[in-house]
């Protein structure tokens, strides 16, 4: 129908119509059949009042200024600076450090130790007493007696020294025993005032009873007291790799709770040492008294905490460079805010 | 001092010479923004936040301040209409009664009852907008309400301007459909439209 096609092209134009942009041709054509069809009439008329409603609003005065304001640039700025490279220094350091101890610098075991802990001080001292020899695991007698620094108690001992009474169980990988013992003589010593057998024979006990806790069964450990009475009392190495043997067939990691600081500390110092996986930790009343860092030694042994420190160490210098960065650019850029004052022209 | 004046001060960074323009264009930006967003509070959000973009990316102004500062004033409403739904607080598809604009005060020769009226009408009218699609009210209003063309429409809305037009027919249809379902409440002279183009057609 011709009508029908002419309104369908007419409703196109009547918005445009009202906005007085169509051209000449369209515009008298469309007025024409305006004339002679009351739909599109009404359609066209509507939309003309809707948008003459429209502009006939009143304009809303703003409630208030949207005036600006500089932004006072604030005296810890500068400081904010330094903090920032302070910061990326540090964080850079600290990535170097640990990636060196990753990467085993400064892990000489026959040379002196520049800064010796208390623990390898008593280590020294109590070299004659030959206590860390007889737990097997920290024969530091060759270190040289009376020197207060205890600048060379950790010193290698010979692999004789070290399998002494320590027999490498078949089917165990060997270890890295030279880190091992160094770790020990450092971490362990703490025990090595424990002379009297009784004492010996006190931790021993310790020990199975906190494994037992632990949920290590009754066979795993055995090996602990199936040596010869003396044997275990005379040489606790036995113990120290029977607890090894404990700890690494029975958990993978094991959380040793003592009664005493002194109890077990040695042994399990030693089993770590001669290869037990991992010990999570070690407390005395809840407080912790043997660090994870006393890890395992063996060249297989894992250290999940360096990757990590490696990545926070770098992430912290990438913030902080990321920090610094927006800090020059906002120092270059204009800070402003709103002046929140009032509209002058708004009517009360 | 002209406006081209102030814009040349305020890209070297006078603060004074942009607050100038601030003063000029805020009445109408609040404006915009209201009918936009339907909420007094947003709007001023939006308004705020468009002259404090405007001063720091007044080096981009390429051609006249006025389209360009509506362009980010629309684009700061359409902030607001997104942060407005992820809260799910008041959307632009439910204005409610009691956030619609204060009613204009009265002229002087005003009687109570047509300015009763007035208010009114203006009240439906911006709960008519508020039904629109968000782009078609955003065209309707920068048409109807700030008289913009349909080249600058489509340059700020970033749209065709065969877009334009659809937005702003449609818009006006269906703002037209609604005011009318809300009859009596309009002006007589609403009502009678249709009467009017009926003797025109019977003429």
């Amino acid at each position: 129908m011709a009508r029908g096609r002419d309104c369908r092209r007419a409703l196109r134009l009547v918005s445009e119509h009202v906005d007085e942009r169509l051209n000449a041709r369209e515009r008298v054509a469309l007025e024409r059949h305006l004339e002679g069809c009351s739909d599109c009439r009404r359609e066209y008329e509507t939309l003309r009042f809707t948008a003459s409603l429209l502009r006939s609003l009143p304009e809303p005065r703003a409630p208030r200024s949207f005036a600006l304001e500089r932004r006072p640039m604030r005296a810890p700025a500068r400081w904010a600076w330094g903090f920032s490279a302070a910061t990326a220094l540090t964080a850079a350091a600290l990535v170097f450090v640990f990636a060196a101890d990753q990467a085993g610098l400064g892990r000489e075991t026959s040379g002196p130790q520049p800064e010796p802990t208390a623990q390898s001080v008593v280590a020294a001292q109590d070299k004659s007493e030959g206590q860390a020899q007889a737990f097997g695991a920290a024969p530091a007698a060759e270190a040289p007696a009376g020197k207060g620094g205890g600048a060379e108690a950790v010193e290698t001992p010979s692999e004789e020294d070290m399998l002494a009474g320590a027999p490498q169980p078949a089917g165990q990988p060997p270890v890295d025993r030279e880190q091992a013992v160094v770790r020990v003589v450092v971490e362990a010593s703490a025990d090595t005032q424990a002379a009297a057998d009784e004492e010996v024979a006190t931790r021993m006990s310790a020990l199975t009873r906190t494994l037992k806790e632990f949920g290590v069964k009754d066979e795993q450990i055995a090996p602990i007291t199936q040596g010869s009475e003396e044997q275990q009392l005379t040489s606790p190495a036995v113990g120290a790799t029977a607890a090894r043997n404990a700890l690494f067939s029975a958990v993978d990691g094991v959380e040793v709770t003592l009664d005493q600081p002194d109890q077990v500390g040695a042994l399990t110092a030693a089993a770590l040492a001669n290869g037990a996986s991992r010990v999570e930790k070690i407390a005395f009343d809840g407080e912790q008294v043997l660090s994870p860092a006393v890890q395992g030694g063996g060249e297989d042994r894992t250290w999940p905490a360096v990757p990590l420190l490696i990545g926070l160490g770098g992430a912290t210098a990438l913030g902080s460079c990321v920090a610094g960065a927006a800090f020059l650019r906002s120092r270059r850029a204009v800070r402003v805010s709103a002046a929140n004052r009032p509209n002058p022209r708004r009517e009360s | 001092m002209q406006e081209e004046e102030l814009l040349r001060r305020s890209r070297e960074g006078d603060l004074d010479c942009f607050n100038a323009l601030v003063e000029r264009y805020q009445d109408s930006i609040y404006g915009l923004a209201l009918r936009l967003l339907g909420d007094s509070a947003r709007a001023e959000d939006a308004a705020q936040d468009a002259f404090i973009a405007a001063f720091r990316s007044l080096r981009s102004l390429r051609g006249s301040f006025r389209p360009w500062l509506f362009r980010i004033a629309v684009n700061c409403c359409y902030d607001q209409l997104r942060l407005a739904r992820r809260r799910r607080e008041t959307s632009l598809d439910a204005l409610r009664a009691e956030e619609t604009p204060p009613a204009p005060l009265r002229d002087p020769g005003e009687s109570p009852e047509d300015h009763a009226q007035r208010a009114e009408l203006e009240m439906q009218i911006n709960l008519g907008l508020s039904r629109l699609q968000p782009d078609r009210r955003v065209a309707l209003a920068l048409r109807d309400i700030q008289g913009f063309t349909y080249e600058d429409i489509a340059r700020i809305t970033r749209a065709s301007l065969g877009t334009v037009k659809s937005r702003i027919s449609r818009g006006r249809a269906e703002l037209r459909d609604y005011l009318l379902a809300q009859g009596e409440l309009l002006p007589s002279r609403y009502r009678h439209l249709s009467d009017e183009g009926s003797k025109a057609a019977s003429r």
